[in-house]
């Protein structure tokens, strides 16, 4: 609900020009192109998702955002340090405690808790990989790590919202929104941010796929994350694609007339979702019909047909990527593990690890991987100290000092490793990185400046990084 | 020292000046300050009452302790770690906001030694040791010091622990004279305000408020969008084309109150607003979990909708729900109330699932009487909130204190209703024995492929009916025992479980969940850090501090409580309530922040106009539909929702309110809508939850296997409201459209637009069986000419005619699809389902079909204007 500014990257101002100057011809115009005319210019104008230029050039054209809801434990999976073992249960030192925020640990002096897994260093970088996660070996030279994250929210829902929308409160547009609202689409038939989440939905959902003040058009679409992802796509019987390219085209001409009256910008949101409503209609039951994968390519992600899972997210991300979508996010919960870590931990690394790998295998060999931009990681980490529980369910707290992410594709560079963290993984010793320097560097790789790409709102231009942010030295080639 | 003495020498200068006076007192200071002696100090300040010898005095003692100042770094200290509880409440005898408290220490002695911290108990408190953590404060009251602060303590300790002669003694904040939701409010006097524009009492503030910003008010939309919009607001349905056609005849000045009269007698005002209500209540048919049985919740549901149709009194509508069944005598309907409080998580036959739910109820009453996110509390205390923890299970132990009964109730009035699941559960059972006789024929063939190992492993129960003859078995070990011959028959086992789920069903739906207060109270807890399993200290039932006193006779209980929330003084209820009611109106509330009014939280953007309607409310009885009418009949709600130029940089959220907003419909809404439109709504009021279609997937998975009706009757063409709610798996279309999850207390939904929207107007069945009766009647009603089946098709859908040019586009579209129709009469018969009509009419009718459909999906139809 939220009006359009006048900021030039904006194509709402131009689009409402157009609108009162053509009015009825809209629809027409609007729905010529996708049948086939040339009609670029004008299409730019109408679509909010139509592609932009970058403000330089561009390493990635796509992201899928892997991102593991809860806080996965680096500790376990990809930060290796061997000091926890060796002083698995003596109290932490003081030093290194001081100032340092947990969520639930309340003991004065925590114990350091070691990690059961064997770490092996893999592939020709020598990149140390937790046992957990056999899969991710084979493409572990693809990663560019950050180990050394900084976040400040310990609590869920408000650090998912200000690793991806970079306020703790919902009401921001998130970064899919702002990476679409920047660089509109590849895709004409598909939408430009589109979010599947593995797992119970997260209570910030809706803001992290949110357009906060942006057009609602820049809102994450979501697929459903249980049977088939996309409902109604299909037309009543009888009606045939003409007499439905007729109505869609009169649906909108009339909304055209009444956003000419109330200017209100959710009319012409809605025009644009109509649009495209109807392409999606041919194109998405292509997207979401797996029949033509081969038994090779479902097996190596470990999908099952017909049944929803973290790997099948995975496969539909890759051929979102592949059909032009530009921002995928594929969320997955339960890696909160205050107790029973070692129990919970090794399920869902085998949900993870697999479909994971073998999508960066899969973009690979199709060639995909050099323009789309694989992000993996949570709203925090988890700490080197023990969360105490009854009966021995140890578990680890929210761990906000410091965490890893890793990068692969879209120019991050394979191989790279930046910053490092103290013996026991606690804090940042080299490089720390800031939440609004990954936020600025995926920006970065997409060829947009995160000082540059603004919006204008109750008189303030808003940045996704506020006044933050630094693009990440090291990690893109 | 010399510092000092210099300083003091540069404070007087500046005293001198003005009062003569302090000369005297000065040399006091001097002498006090070369003796370095802090307690000549202190007798010295205790002898004075001179405001000016105490700032005096500060200013030495802080000089002295060079490092620390007392105002910005010690008493913040105390106030957000201490105070709390040593401050008038004097926990343990100990009160740090004096400066005589701080020295006498409480009942075990002393808290500091001055000049010496590492003396000082104080230190040893709010620090601790290496392997206990601090005592002080308890992780019940505050946060721990940071290291810092420890710090500054010690600094201030050895310096002498000197206390400003300015502080007689530290003023805790006072959330009820520092924060606007917290002061008591009355009826402001009315701001003027001109007559051409002003309906009642509230465009006096709104006007008042654009003059000083220099904007003009918009005019009032015309008659037709405003009949649509007041009909859509109070009642969720559309008006009919008669209602306009009425409605537009009268052209007296007060036919738009007489509209209102006939839209407040409605008995779908109460469907309406109970939506709302229940949003905030969590209210949903299931327990959620992993399980998410059926629960019986749908009398409490028409309690609500009666409730507000009858225009129960507000405070009486709030304590019915919160303690009905205290109340003396308490009826049926004032126990059903109650059931405000059954929506919450867990179940309350397992204890730390009981404890869950407490929890939750606790989260409901502040969200919803008082906009307190008081649930933060259950952790740790905030410094800026105004609930402790303490205070938080203070308000818990209120509510602790029930048992959570299902009550059986006479159902004999919806055997409509009933009918439903008992045919269900006939059909089921029927299958169900025909497995069974199928079996029956299996079962020497089973018997003969039974292997030792296999009967081994068959329940005793089932190896003695075998044993038995045919005819000396009860039908209950033969059924038993068919169940055993079927049990690798998935089919069957699942049949087994829906019917078994049918079953439940059938037998809970005569029954309510109500509270009922235990004779013996329970003892609460606080849990520490709000781990249930980590109770710390009891505490007793007591309102939080920020808030008005309620005196009770003993100790107050749950009706106390309810009673407290309407009481004169509460500050919360009534401007929580109307802002809640305003934001249904105008998209936001007075307070942006409806879910919030706490420290935190912006002020109102018409702090005196909430205040007055608040205060209207209280002082009138509490009459609910009073205010709705006074909204309804303002000018600033009959403005037009056009989008203003010179509005878009200085107001774009029309916090000013010098528009009214355009705002999308919520799911059900649209839904209602439709079928009002198609005229087949089915307006029947209460009742058994409704299973209109849904797409099989929806129910997979479940552990539950209550099955979903899938309905095509009558039922399948009620309201909204009425849609069995499954907490686990919501019908696909509620999610689509921002239905809350029911998970936690909504307050606002959420108004998104995607092209997943667009997909489900354009496809879903229940809209293709919309548009399909729609154009039966648009066929039949309208009359004959393709013209006037337009005007009818558009004045039912948005409540106005068309425009020329709307007329010529739907003309236009008309012509067509019905020469494409009519080309391929075999389409026209799949989108009409009817093979038997002639080909004219059959293309006809799809033609309509069509048209309906382009109005069922246009922004203006689901949106109210």
């Amino acid at each position: 609900m939220t009006p359009d500014s006048p900021n030039s990257c904006s194509p709402s101002v131009s689009r409402r020009q157009f609108l009162e100057e053509c009015g009825i011809g809209l629809g027409s115009i609007a729905l010529a192109s996708q049948v086939g005319h040339d009609a670029q210019a004008t299409e730019a104008s109408i679509n909010p998702m139509a592609p932009k230029l970058a403000h330089f050039a561009a390493r990635a054209k796509h992201v899928i955002y892997l991102f593991m809801m809860g806080g996965p434990s680096q500790l376990d999976l990809f930060d290796y340090k061997p000091a926890l073992n060796k002083y698995h249960d003596h109290p932490i030192p003081m030093s290194y405690i001081e100032g340092a925020r947990f969520e639930q640990i309340r003991e004065k002096q925590p114990k350091i808790l070691g990690s059961p897994y064997k770490f092996k260093q893999y592939g020709e970088t020598g990149t140390f990989l937790s046992d957990r996660l056999p899969f991710m070996q084979d493409v572990v030279d693809e990663l560019a790590f950050v180990r050394t994250i900084r976040t400040y929210e310990t609590v869920h829902p408000l650090a998912q919202l200000f690793l991806l929308t970079g306020l703790k409160t919902a009401g921001r547009p998130s970064l899919g929104s702002w990476v679409t609202y920047g660089l509109g689409s590849e895709s004409e038939d598909l939408p430009g941010f589109v979010s599947l989440v593995h797992g119970a939905v997260p209570q910030a959902h809706d803001g992290l796929i949110s357009n906060g003040f942006l057009s609602s058009s820049y809102h994450g679409v979501a697929l459903r994350n249980q049977g088939t992802p996309i409902l109604n796509l299909q037309r009543p019987a009888g009606i045939n694609a003409a007499d439905e390219q007729q109505i869609i085209q009169a649906i909108n001409t009339l909304n055209a007339a009444r956003f000419k009256r109330s200017q209100d910008p959710e009319i012409s949101a809605r025009m644009a979702a109509y649009e495209l409503a109807f392409k999606m209609q041919s194109s998405a039951p292509d997207l979401i019909d797996l029949e033509d994968e081969t038994q090779t390519t479902l097996d190596s992600y470990g999908v099952e047909p017909g049944k929803a899972s973290f790997a099948r997210d995975c496969l539909l991300a890759r051929r979102m990527v592949e059909r032009g979508v530009r921002f995928v996010q594929l969320s997955m919960g339960d890696w909160d593990h205050h107790g029973s870590i070692f129990r919970d931990l090794p399920p869902l690394c085998q949900q993870m690890d697999q479909p994971v790998a073998a999508l960066l295998k899969d973009l690979k060999q199709r060639g995909l991987l050099e323009d789309t931009l694989v992000v993996w990681g949570g709203e925090f980490g988890r700490t080197p100290v023990a969360q105490p529980q009854m009966n021995a369910a140890i578990g680890r707290d929210h761990h906000v000092h410091s965490f890893t992410m890793w990068f692969a594709g879209g120019g991050a560079k394979a191989g790279a490793n930046v910053g490092a963290t103290d013996e026991l993984g606690f804090h940042a010793v080299e490089n720390e990185v800031q939440v609004q320097d990954v936020q600025a560097t995926i920006l970065h790789l997409l060829g947009l400046d995160h000082e540059q790409l603004t919006y204008r709102f109750q008189g303030r231009d808003f940045r996704l990084t506020d006044v933050h942010g630094h693009v990440i030295d090291g990690i893109f080639s | 020292m010399d510092r000092g003495a210099f300083f003091i020498q540069g404070s007087l200068v500046l005293i001198d000046s003005r009062f003569s006076r302090v000369m005297l007192v000065e040399l006091y200071v001097t002498a006090s300050v070369m003796n370095n002696n802090s307690k000549i100090i202190r007798t010295i300040l205790r002898l004075s009452s001179c405001q000016l010898l105490l700032a005096l005095a500060y200013s030495t003692a802080a000089a002295v302790a060079d490092e620390v100042d007392f105002t910005t770094q010690v008493q913040p200290l105390l106030t957000n770690h201490c105070l709390r509880c040593h401050g008038p409440d004097e926990k343990g005898g100990l009160r740090l906001d004096t400066q005589q408290g701080l020295l006498k220490g409480g009942f075990s002695g002393p808290v500091i030694v001055a000049n010496s911290a590492t003396e000082s108990p104080l230190i040893e408190l709010v620090v601790g040791d290496s392997t206990e953590p601090p005592l002080m404060p308890p992780p019940d009251e505050g946060d721990p010091l940071s290291p810092a602060e420890v710090e500054t303590l010690r600094n201030w300790i050895n310096a002498g622990a000197p206390w400003p002669s300015t502080i007689a003694q530290i003023e805790l904040p006072d959330l009820r004279q520092q924060h606007w939701a917290f002061q008591e409010f009355s009826r402001p006097d009315l701001p003027d305000a001109s007559a051409t524009h002003s309906h009642n009492e509230i465009d006096h503030f709104v006007l008042a408020r654009l003059s000083a910003e220099n904007i003009a008010p918009s005019p009032s939309a015309d008659r037709v969008t405003l009949l649509r919009r007041a009909t859509l607001d109070l009642l969720g349905t559309p008006p009919s084309p008669n209602d306009i056609e009425r409605y537009l005849q009268d052209t007296s000045p007060d036919a738009y109150e007489r509209a209102l009269d006939r839209l407040f007698a409605s008995p779908h005002f109460g469907e309406r607003w109970a939506r709302h209500w229940l949003d905030g209540a969590c209210y949903a048919d299931s327990e959620g979990f992993e399980t998410d049985h059926f629960r019986s919740v749908w009398r409490y549901r028409d309690w609500v909708i009666a409730a507000l149709n009858q225009d129960l009194g507000f405070d009486h509508f709030v304590i019915e729900q919160v303690a009905g069944d205290m109340l003396p005598n308490a009826t049926l309907s004032q126990k059903i109330a109650t059931g405000f409080y059954r929506h919450n998580r867990g179940n309350s036959a397992h204890e730390p699932s009981r404890l869950q739910g407490v929890i939750d109820r606790v989260n409901v009453t502040g969200t919803v009487f008082m906009a307190l996110t008081i649930g933060c509390a259950q952790c740790h205390s905030h410094k800026f909130d105004p609930i402790s923890q303490r205070e938080f299970y203070q308000v818990f132990a209120f509510f602790n204190n029930s048992v959570d009964p299902q009550i059986e109730v006479d159902i004999s009035e919806y055997e409509v209703d009933r009918n439903r699941f008992e045919a269900k559960f006939l059909q089921l059972q029927a299958q169900y024995q025909a497995y069974h006789r199928q079996f029956e024929s299996e079962y020497e063939q089973w018997l003969a492929a039974l292997t030792d190992e296999d009967l081994a492993q068959l329940p005793e129960e089932i190896r003695q009916t075998i044993e038995l003859p045919l005819q000396e078995r009860s039908p209950e070990q033969q059924m038993k025992l068919l169940d055993k011959v079927g049990r690798n028959n998935k089919q069957f086992f699942l049949l087994k479980q829906n019917l078994n789920a049918v079953a439940a069903h059938r037998e809970k739906i005569a029954t309510a969940l109500v509270l009922e207060e235990r004779e013996t109270p329970r003892t609460t807890n606080v849990f520490v850090r709000g781990v249930i399993s980590n109770p710390g200290p009891e505490v007793q039932p007591a309102f939080p501090r920020a808030l008005p006193a309620f005196p009770t006779e003993g100790q107050p209980n749950r009706l106390n409580f309810a009673q407290w929330l309407v009481s004169p003084t509460h500050p919360l209820t009534a401007r929580v309530t109307v802002n809640r009611i305003w934001q249904q109106y105008f998209g936001l509330g007075l307070v942006e922040t409806e879910n919030d009014f706490g420290v935190q939280s912006p002020p109102p953007t018409h702090p005196l106009l909430l205040n007055f309607l608040a205060a209207q409310l209280r002082g009138e009885g509490w009459q609910i539909k009073r205010l709705h009418r006074r909204i309804v009949s303002s000018a600033t709600y009959r403005q037009s929702s056009h989008l203003r130029e010179d509005l878009v940089a200085v107001d774009p959220r029309n916090r000013l309110l010098a528009r009214q907003r355009r705002l999308r419909l919520e799911a059900e809404v649209i839904r209602d809508q439709a079928l009002a439109v198609s005229g087949t709504l089915n307006r029947r009021i209460g009742g058994l939850t409704v299973f209109p279609y849904q797409t099989q997937d929806v129910m997979d998975g479940r552990a539950d296997k209550s099955p979903w009706l899938n309905e095509t009757g009558a039922s399948s063409l009620r309201r909204g409201i009425y849609m069995h709610f499954w907490r686990l798996t919501p019908h696909p279309y509620m999610k689509l459209f921002d239905v809350p999850t029911a998970a936690e207390p909504c307050t606002r939904r959420k108004r998104s637009n995607t092209p997943m929207q667009a997909l489900a107007l354009l496809n879903h069945s229940w809209f293709q069986q919309f548009s399909r009766a729609f154009a039966q009647r648009i066929v039949a009603e309208a009359g004959p000419t393709i013209e006037r089946r337009i005007h009818f098709a558009m004045l039912t859908a948005v409540g106005r005619p068309p425009s020329p040019l709307e007329q010529q586009t739907l003309a236009t579209l008309y012509d067509n699809i019905y020469q494409s129709m009519r080309h391929d009469i075999s389409r026209a018969q799949m989108l009409t389902g009817d093979e038997d009509a002639s080909a004219e009419n059959c293309s006809e009718l799809a033609t309509w079909i069509t048209i309906a459909r382009t109005l069922l999906n246009l922004d203006e139809f689901i949106t109210r204007e």
